[in-house]
């Protein structure tokens, strides 16, 4: 993925900067290649309320989008911290954990809006792989979502998170970790759970 | 979670598992079981149990485990899963989330971004704060790094370089005073030396003899100017190496402030003597200015030896017990002490 992601940081920030001299549809550009990854990870903070989040995040974005100054790369740190913002915003009104597991409605859902089987595999097997990210422990599970689904580096992240780099790694490594044992011990859950789970670590 | 898998695969089965495209789609998905296969073997029942609760796109499931067995010998490291595991994610997720953007979003946030523009705020009135600045910092990292370092290496090595006058800090004044300090450097030490050990004819005897006492000065002036960096800094950015020794050589009660007092106070007394004849003689000399300076440490030390010896005649007894008894006796006879530990190996040496 490292490659692909920096030719796509690279067209990210071209469409950035372009966005920034008033190209409407470099703006749509960014959006599209932003959204996604910002959606998977608000849905693992705020759980069905992501769009609504993403929704004000990318207000924000659109008018602050003068003052930005950075690369592709960092234009994916810069609206992971807006959306990140606006997402303790709402935790803070909801004065809630944020919900868990909340992708089993999207799997009812995503197929639909696909037209190749294949689509619509991957999208459940993504939709899998954000239902266990989200399962994870608050902080494990942000720093995993803002590693693999928005595709910040290290730093990126730490700097989002306002914590130390360390932090971040420790986090990341335990959240992975703890990741690795329940995809093993995911599909027998029913059958041998304590075992599987057991066996896991 | 598990629920998903069937009730997924139930409701575009049809869909599914019409196609041979799935099949692009299967290596994203062994990399998730993968993943999960190297810390345990029970992620084979479990792919059974899976296939064979009458999931009907039973083909998928199957070429999933078939990727499960392939991967399960290499299981042995289970030490650390995590960088494995994220490439696997990274992929599955980079894969397929290029596919959701939801129109009426896009078309919100293009409004915005409309009504920004027209509105003038991406020209003006766009301050970057520095949230707003996401560009690569390495080379203000790095240059803070410097300006840190050499702050830091500054203060410890100041001290020393004022104790220490005719060490290696001393290089570059010497160098702005006198343009012919370099050659002075190679001549100091076997001029110093010979005035120390008082013999020219210098071969094995007196080579032992020189490698055995430069040491001496050295520790007590360097204790020394850690005590002055220790009276300037206040303690807390000391480093710990410095700290440490100078605990250390503070003794088992370990009061350094008073230890550091006592060192500069003799310092004091013996630099009057030493080094004040030695400052005014040098001046446009340039290898001079060492050669007075190891007089001033020989001078510096010696009273220091002598002094400690004569102020404390018992503890000085009980160093040499404690030598000749071993460390049983070292452990009783030091405790009471203090202050003896820190003079015995300079007075030992």
């Amino acid at each position: 993925m490292g490659q692909q992601a920096r030719a796509d940081d690279e067209q990210l920030g071209a469409a950035v900067v372009r966005a920034q001299g008033g190209d409407e549809q470099a703006f749509a550009t960014a959006y599209r290649m932003v959204q996604p990854g910002l959606l998977g990870y608000l849905r693992g903070l705020v759980g069905d309320e992501a769009e609504d989040v993403a929704a004000d995040a990318w207000l924000e974005i659109a008018r602050d989008l003068g003052r930005f100054k950075g690369d592709g790369a960092g234009f994916r740190g810069w609206t992971a911290v807006i959306a990140r913002h606006r997402a303790l915003d709402l935790l803070r009104r909801r004065k809630a954990r944020p919900q868990q597991s909340t992708y089993e409605s999207d799997l009812l859902e995503l197929p639909g809006a696909h037209d190749t089987p294949a689509e619509a595999l991957e999208t459940l097997s993504t939709a899998r792989a954000l239902a266990l990210i989200a399962e994870l422990p608050r902080d494990q599970a942000e720093v995993v979502l803002l590693r693999v689904v928005v595709g910040l580096d290290g730093p990126s992240v730490a700097r989002v998170l306002g914590k130390r780099q360390g932090a971040v790694r420790m986090a990341a490594y335990r959240g992975l970790k703890r990741l690795a044992g329940r995809i093993a011990a995911e599909p027998g859950v029913t059958d041998d759970g304590p075992r599987t789970l057991g066996e896991a670590r | 979670m598990n629920v998903n898998w069937p009730r997924g695969d139930e409701d575009d089965s049809g869909r599914r598992t019409a196609g041979g495209g799935g099949a692009s789609a299967l290596p994203e998905v062994g990399a998730l079981p993968e993943v999960g296969a190297r810390s345990e073997a029970g992620a084979l029942p479990a792919a059974e149990a899976v296939s064979a609760s009458g999931v009907p796109p039973a083909a998928e499931v199957a070429p999933a485990s078939g990727a499960r067995t392939a991967s399960a010998p290499p299981s042995a490291s289970d030490a650390s899963p995590a960088p494995d595991v994220l490439p696997a994610l990274d992929e599955l997720i980079t894969a397929a989330s290029s596919a959701e953007v939801d129109a009426d979003g896009q078309a919100a946030a293009l409004a915005a971004f409309r009504a920004a523009r027209d509105s003038g705020a991406h020209r003006q009135g766009a301050r970057t704060r520095r949230r707003d600045d996401w560009r690569p910092r390495t080379h203000a990292r790095i240059a803070w790094r410097a300006v840190l370092g050499t702050l830091i290496a500054g203060l410890t090595v100041g001290g020393v370089a004022v104790a220490v006058s005719g060490g290696p800090g001393s290089g570059p004044d010497v160098d702005s005073s006198a343009p012919a300090a370099t050659p002075a450097v190679p001549q100091r030490e076997p001029e110093s030396e010979r005035d120390r050990a008082g013999t020219p004819d210098d071969l094995p005897e007196p080579g032992k003899e020189r490698s055995a006492r430069p040491s001496r000065p050295g520790d007590v002036r360097h204790e020394e100017a850690l005590c002055r960096s220790l009276d300037k800094v206040g303690g807390k950015a000391l480093d710990s190496a410095a700290r440490q020794r100078l605990t250390e050589a503070a003794g088992p009660q370990g009061d350094v402030r008073a230890y550091c007092a006592r060192l500069l106070a003799e310092a004091e007394r013996a630099g009057t003597a030493g080094r004040g004849a030695s400052t005014k003689e040098p001046d446009g000399q340039g290898a001079p200015t060492k050669e007075p300076d190891g007089q001033g440490a020989a001078s510096t030390k010696e009273p220091d030896g002598q002094g400690a010896a004569s102020t404390k005649e018992p503890e000085e007894q009980g160093a040499f017990t404690k030598q000749s008894d071993g460390q049983g006796a070292f452990t009783k006879q030091s405790d009471g002490q203090g202050a003896s530990s820190q003079n015995d190996p300079l007075a030992d040496r």
